[in-house]
This record gives structure tokens, C-alpha cells and sequence, in this order.
């Protein structure tokens, strides 16, 4: 392959460009082979200005389309110097520069409320980050730091629901222990775990809360009423007249099914406990 | 822990299918080869995802005197590609005869 050396090959500053965005073996197999198919093609092409032009124009349609997905599809460490600074390990740094990003576009519209609770997250986000780097060996003992978004969580809301917050807060407290104390007093009685689901851990959802038919369960149950009659007290009745309803049908059916309980798979045990 | 069962997704498999049948090739060789299956925007990414598990197996081409520009990579299948991409041909035959029954 030779040419005249006065004319420029293409693709050299995004070759340059590409060592400080990635790592050198994403360099050295994907990069630069783009780079060098869009030479030769920009070489290949001679005088032709047209070939030239389009040329120069896949070739560097190949090279974003590379920047776009190489990220994605092959694992990567963090070498390249600019890629470390925005990436990191797994992407945190990244999600605090579009949180600061993302803070100056909403702060004219939500002001300051917005503003803090985009900080606290920010914060704590970099506070469970630096958390993990430093005890990669202990990540399943850090689940009881998910009480630390839980707490921003209501610390965020509290402007707007002002009470509830904190009758929601001690009423889950309350559950909590409950549950625990209970359990503790009746190991037997735990509901089982789904072993196809998996090891539970902490969450900030409910599907990870062992409760059925059982004591855990009641409890989950008068505390979620509990709740929504604190927050909602318009409709104390109608949530009252469902308890009652559901109940007699309970009744009902508890009754129904003891009356037939020689005929029943054993696999409905709570009528057997 | 066990180790993980390879997988071959479409375009690493028509990619290996490619070096099979023609013997080593460059990246957009490949591309013109696909008859638009590979793109030559993705086709580095795909071979490079390749090149890790081990699939295919890559080498600076030799440029000749006075020549310029970067050396482009040529392409060959490794051992291990080979014999996933027939192991792959094998279980899509089965489960075919599997369908046809």
C-alpha cells in the first residue's frame, strides 16, 4: 500500500482520541481495525473524489457505530484514562455525573426540594460505592445498609405527607420488630422461602419479606391496614367494612375446608398446625 | 461452580460458518461475504467478543515495503470455534429431527 505522502490518512486524531476512552486490548481488536479498513479504503480509492467521499463517510459512520456499542458488548477493564474517570468499575462515577447533570436541568422547575433529594441519592449512592470497593469480600453484610436509602427516602417525602411519614415509619418499625420477635419465638412456624425463587435478600420491595399464612403474615396484614388507614382516614369505613367482609368470608371458608379436611391435599397445612 | 456452556448467537455463527468455508479473512471481507448480515460498524465489535471467548484468533496482516497506513487484522477460527460451531450444527439438527417428529 503506497501513496502520495502529501495527502492526509484519515482516522489518526480518533485513533488518538480512542486511547484515552479505551482500554488497549479494545484498542488494538476493534478500533484500530476500523480505522484501518477506513484508510485503505480512502487509499483504495485513488483520485476518485467521490469514491473518497464515501469512503471516509462509512468509515467513520463504522467508528461511532463502534463507540456506541463497544461499551456494551465486550467486558472491558478501565484502562483508558478518560474511560477510568467516567466509568470506574461499574459505571457509578457515571451515574453521578448524569445525577449533577441531571440536578442543573430539573433545579429551574422543582427548585431546591428536587435539588436535595437528587443530593441525597447522589450521596448515598457514593457512600454504598466507595462501601463496596473497599469490602468486596463482605457485600452480603452490607443489606442492613438499605436502611440508608429507606431513611433518605422518607426524609425526601417528608414535605409533602408531613405526618404520615412518621406514623408510617414507627408503624413499620413496630411491624418489623414484631415480626422478628415473633419469629424468633416460633423458629418452626417461619414460612418457608421459596427455594425456586432464589436467596432472598434485603430489597427495597415486599417480595422479599417471607410471609404466609401465619403470624408474619397477619402482622403484614394489620400493619398495611394500619397504614392505609392513617393516610387515607376518608376511607376508614369502607376499609373497615372490607376487614369485615373478609373475615366472615374467612370464616367461612376455614370452616367449609375443617369440615373436609381428611379430603384435602396435605399440602394446605395451616388447618393442620 | 460449573463452568458455562458456550453459546454461539446468529452472527458468531455465520462469522465462524465464513472463516470455515473461506479460510482467514479480514473484517469486511466478512462483511461482503454476509450479504448484509454483518455491518462493518459491528462486525469488529462481534469479532472482538469472539476473539475473548476464544472463538476466533486474529493477527496484524504484514504490510509491505513503503507501504502506510494501519495493518488491518486477519481473521481464522480457533480450535475451540470449530468445534462449538459443530456442536452448535449438531443440537440444531437434532432439535430439528426433534420438531419433525
Amino acid at each position: 500500500m503506497t501513496r502520495p505522502a502529501s495527502r492526509a490518512l484519515p482516522g489518526r486524531v480518533l485513533l488518538a482520541l480512542s486511547k484515552w476512552v479505551f482500554d488497549a486490548s479494545v484498542v488494538a481488536t476493534v478500533v484500530t481495525p476500523v480505522i484501518a479498513d477506513l484508510q485503505r479504503e480512502v487509499f483504495e480509492a485513488g483520485d476518485d473524489r467521490k469514491r473518497r467521499r464515501e469512503a471516509r463517510l462509512y468509515g467513520y459512520l463504522a467508528f461511532w457505530r463502534v463507540v456506541m456499542t463497544v461499551a456494551f458488548a465486550i467486558p472491558t477493564s478501565s484502562e483508558g484514562p478518560l474511560r477510568s474517570l467516567l466509568l470506574g468499575r461499574s459505571g457509578g462515577n457515571l451515574l453521578i455525573a448524569a445525577g449533577i447533570a441531571l440536578l442543573g436541568a430539573i433545579l429551574p422547575v422543582f427548585g431546591w426540594f428536587a435539588a436535595a433529594v437528587i443530593g441525597a441519592g447522589v450521596l448515598v449512592a457514593i457512600l454504598l460505592r466507595c462501601w463496596n470497593d473497599r469490602h468486596t469480600g463482605l457485600r452480603g453484610a452490607a443489606e442492613p445498609l438499605i436502611w440508608i436509602p429507606a431513611l433518605a427516602l422518607f426524609v425526601a417525602i417528608w414535605p409533602i405527607f408531613d405526618g404520615f411519614v412518621a406514623a408510617v415509619f414507627v408503624s413499620g418499625v413496630v411491624a418489623a420488630i414484631a415480626i422478628r420477635r415473633w419469629n424468633t419465638r416460633h423458629p418452626s412456624a417461619i414460612a418457608e422461602i421459596d427455594p425456586l425463587a432464589g436467596k432472598a435478600g434485603g430489597q427495597i420491595n415486599l417480595s422479599a419479606i417471607p410471609v404466609a399464612g401465619d403470624f408474619g403474615g397477619l402482622m403484614f396484614v394489620v400493619g398495611s391496614v394500619a397504614i392505609v388507614l392513617l393516610g387515607f382516614p376518608d376511607v376508614r369505613w369502607f376499609v373497615l367494612g372490607s376487614i369485615a367482609a373478609g373475615s366472615i368470608m374467612a370464616a367461612g371458608l376455614f370452616a367449609w375446608r375443617s369440615s373436609r379436611v381428611d379430603r384435602l391435599p396435605p399440602a394446605i397445612s395451616i388447618l393442620s398446625r | 461452580m460449573a463452568e458455562r456452556i458456550p453459546t454461539l448467537p446468529p452472527k458468531e455463527r455465520l462469522i465462524l460458518e465464513l472463516l470455515q468455508s473461506e479460510g482467514s479473512l479480514f473484517g469486511l471481507q466478512l462483511v461482503a461475504l454476509s450479504q448484509g448480515a454483518l455491518k462493518r460498524g459491528t462486525v469488529y465489535v462481534t469479532l472482538g467478543r469472539m476473539e475473548a471467548k476464544g472463538y476466533v484468533a486474529s493477527e496484524q496482516e504484514s504490510m509491505p515495503a513503503g507501504a502506510i497506513g494501519l495493518p488491518r487484522r486477519i481473521y481464522s477460527p480457533t480450535p475451540l470455534g470449530t468445534r462449538v460451531l459443530r456442536a452448535w450444527d449438531l443440537v440444531v439438527r437434532e432439535l430439528a429431527m426433534e420438531v419433525q417428529r
